[in-house]
């Protein structure tokens, strides 16, 4: 539930947005942001954006998700 | 679930090594730890871990999460609610487990209430409208992140047919 998850904006429509997460393609919220347009980054908190963040900052987050998803696997 | 090693963890001798060692590393000053979670705020409560480390190590109980500091009655009223068979339960996942007075969610979930768990407030709209025939109810616990999405979709569904979604909201 209290995840935030930097995604990139494939799409946008009005309030809606299609992004990319973990390899899926969902619909999420962007009503709670201003001016958000395709290719920029957000974070996404219980499928609404919440707000936007640098490419860079997107994939060091990402970074680190991918570091503890890797130290936590059960072999 | 059970735990495993209970026995192992509350070896007396093993204990008073560890309480020793731990007295020892904490020197004169005492050390100040937080519980960021109410369930390691419960468990060392139970366990006596606080006054067994007195004057070395000072317990704090932080804020723990929305999930965590649900109250038993929270979870009793959701039950209560999704035995209505008109009524459609939704939640995020992490509330299934928390123990009310009695019973989880969870140990409800397929006996005498219906369940689902869902990603988004956004989701129980959705699902509200494919199920014209239930009220779905949407259990909105969570950190004042979600306070936003949770009015969003409030107004959402008051599109939908009249009493046919709602949302019981607690925001930590």
């Amino acid at each position: 539930m209290c995840l935030g998850i930097p995604a990139k904006i494939l799409e946008r429509n009005e309030s809606a947005a299609v992004v990319e997460l973990g390899g899926v393609r969902r619909e999420i919220s962007v009503m709670l942001i201003d001016d958000v347009v395709v290719g920029e980054w957000v974070i996404v908190h219980a499928g609404f954006a919440i707000g936007k963040l640098s490419e860079v900052e997107a994939e060091q987050t990402l970074a680190l998700f991918r570091e503890i998803a890797d130290a936590t696997e059960v072999h | 679930m059970r735990l495993k090693y209970i026995d192992d963890f509350r070896d007396p001798a093993t204990a008073k090594a560890l309480v020793e060692r731990i007295r020892g590393d904490a020197g004169n000053a005492p050390v100040r730890l937080m519980e960021v979670c109410g369930t390691h705020t419960v468990a060392i409560a139970r366990s006596g871990i606080r006054p067994l480390l007195s004057g070395a190590v000072t317990m704090l109980s932080g804020p723990g999460c929305p999930v965590c500091v649900t109250p038993d009655g929270y979870i009793d009223a959701a039950i209560s609610l999704g035995r209505d068979r008109r009524v459609l339960l939704a939640s995020f996942g992490d509330m299934l487990r928390v123990p009310g007075r009695s019973s989880s969610l969870e140990k409800e979930k397929g006996n005498a209430l219906e369940v689902r768990i869902v990603y988004s407030p956004l989701d129980a709209v959705t699902l509200a409208a494919a199920t014209p025939d239930r009220e779905v109810v949407f259990l909105g616990v969570g950190f004042e992140t979600i306070g936003r999405p949770v009015g969003n979709v409030t107004s959402d569904a008051s599109t939908l047919r009249s009493g046919q979604a709602c949302t019981r909201t607690d925001i930590v």
